[in-house]
């Protein structure tokens, strides 16, 4: 597993790459096309795909703690969530991700859904007890942080399938744009809609050329036409499984792990922003 | 570990309730870490216990106990049927139209069997890389570390389900902090992102 993640010898390319950031600018605020690699389209997928499609939050069970969800049970079989390009899935299946199980705590067996296909919202992020309340198809995911807890719908593997773009024609495509890389920060309103991430390292894009590092680069969009400006789906070769054991969620709360397994993706004319100096 | 006893144990539970089922789980999670070069103690926690659920006509009760005796788990069994019993008539949702589990299974993550190296080999890998981020007098903290989770979870039903799942996550993690002239970057190996089930 750990050469997955490229473990060993990464250390003295992680402390060469904090220095470069040290040196680099701050990243230029503006409107710009949106390269966002693996370890940071979990996050994205995680906050503005994920939660939003948890069916115990549409129905409400979530608002008094961490929120509602933009998208409603009326949106599912109609619903344009994301460009031609997004096919979403929850795959229990896939050996080594984070979340992959053969059966969900409520004890239904986990298998393969698209949630999202060709762009058009199909299917909920809910359970058993979640399907039936909401008379709509769902998956298993309802899961338990442990043994004190009662299970509830939660996320597991949630991957973006590949697309047909090579990374260097993704980058030879952009005209003016960024790649930011690695999650450091991330925020986003109670219905998961509105939302501002900060990744740990950028690198500009003029012309097609991948250039300067920048530090600190920064985002923001909106979940319900964010997923609509994608226009680059990388292929297998860019595609990375990545995984946290931090998701939070539920009253008391439930910390679990999740999967997120996903290409490299291009987002045109984005709002991009530096830090604070 | 959950122990294979647990079946023997589930059918001399008594219980009135239309349906019940119980989930044991069993995790262990060690923290290995390597800071500036030093060693950090062991990090290690525990627990286990079980989820007892009922449903009652329309109405559903749970029971958590962490006291795994014959005496505790039974405790618990009647606590959940009493809380599903009392909720019936009042319950939003009406479980006897809930599909209840039907088949039996098992899953185990990846290598999850195989066994690990042990403390000074792991340590001994962190060590490598965290001397490797030692490149310049500005990276001021370098982390190297490495998680490691085992989760033993049996789910059993009145139904006779019985459900046996093994996992084994790893979080691999190094992290360099750089810092000169009132400026501080860190850069990670996906910061908290890489999760993963099977061996080293």
């Amino acid at each position: 597993m750990l050469s997955r993640y490229g473990f060993d010898g990464a250390g003295a390319r992680i402390a060469d790459e904090a220095l470069q950031l040290l040196a680099a600018p701050n990243c230029p605020s503006g409107i710009r096309d949106l390269l966002l690699m693996p370890d940071q389209m979990m996050l994205q997928i995680h906050e503005s795909i994920g939660h939003p499609l948890e069916l115990d939050r549409i129905l409400g069970d979530e608002r008094n703690f961490a929120g509602s969800s933009f998208v409603t049970k009326e949106m599912f079989g109609k619903y344009q969530y994301g460009s031609a390009l997004l096919n979403v899935t929850f795959n229990p299946d896939l050996p080594e991700e984070g979340a992959s199980y053969a059966f969900d705590d409520d004890g239904s067996e986990a298998h393969k859904h698209y949630l999202i296909r060709d762009g058009l919202l199909e299917r909920a992020l809910g359970g058993i007890v979640s399907q039936h309340r909401a008379n709509l198809d769902g998956v298993a995911n309802s899961r338990a942080s442990s043994w004190n807890r009662a299970p509830i719908d939660r996320m597991a593997n949630l991957n973006i399938e590949p697309g047909t773009s090579s990374l260097d024609d993704m980058i030879a495509d952009i005209e003016h744009g960024i790649l930011m890389r690695t999650n450091t920060s991330w925020s986003i309103d109670d219905h998961r809609n509105k939302f501002q991430f900060g990744c740990e390292f950028g690198q500009l894009i003029e012309d097609g050329v991948l250039g300067a590092v920048v530090k600190q680069p920064n985002y923001r969009g909106i979940s319900a036409s964010f997923w609509r400006s994608l226009s680059a789906v990388g292929n297998q070769q860019t595609s990375e499984i990545y995984g946290t054991p931090f998701c939070g969620k539920g009253e008391p709360m439930q910390v679990v792990r999740v999967g997120h397994a996903s290409p490299a993706c291009v987002f045109r004319n984005v709002d991009v922003f530096g830090g604070v100096r | 570990m959950v122990g294979e006893d647990w079946e023997q144990r589930a059918r001399q539970l008594r219980c009135g309730a239309d349906f019940w089922s119980l989930r044991v789980v069993d995790e262990r999670s060690e923290a290995h870490e390597v800071r500036n070069d030093i060693p950090q103690p062991l990090r290690t926690e525990c627990g286990r216990g079980a989820m007892l659920t009922a449903w009652v006509c329309a109405g559903a009760g749970y029971a958590a106990t962490g006291n795994l005796s014959m005496a505790g788990v039974q405790a618990a069994l009647d606590l959940a049927t009493a809380r599903a019993r009392a909720n019936a008539a009042v319950s939003l949702i009406d479980h006897r139209l809930i599909a209840r589990p039907t088949k039996s299974g098992s899953y185990v993550s990846p290598n999850a069997h195989r066994a690990l190296p042990n403390r000074r080999k792991l340590l001994d890998r962190l060590a490598l890389e965290c001397v490797g981020m030692r490149i310049d007098e500005r990276i001021v903290e370098r982390t190297a570390s490495l998680h490691l989770t085992q989760v033993d979870q049996l789910y059993l039903s009145s139904d006779g389900v019985k459900i046996d799942q093994h996992f084994r996550f790893l979080l691999p993690g190094l992290a360099a902090v750089a810092h000169a002239d009132g400026d501080t970057q860190v850069r990670t190996l996906g910061r908290d992102g890489t999760l993963a089930q099977g061996g080293i």
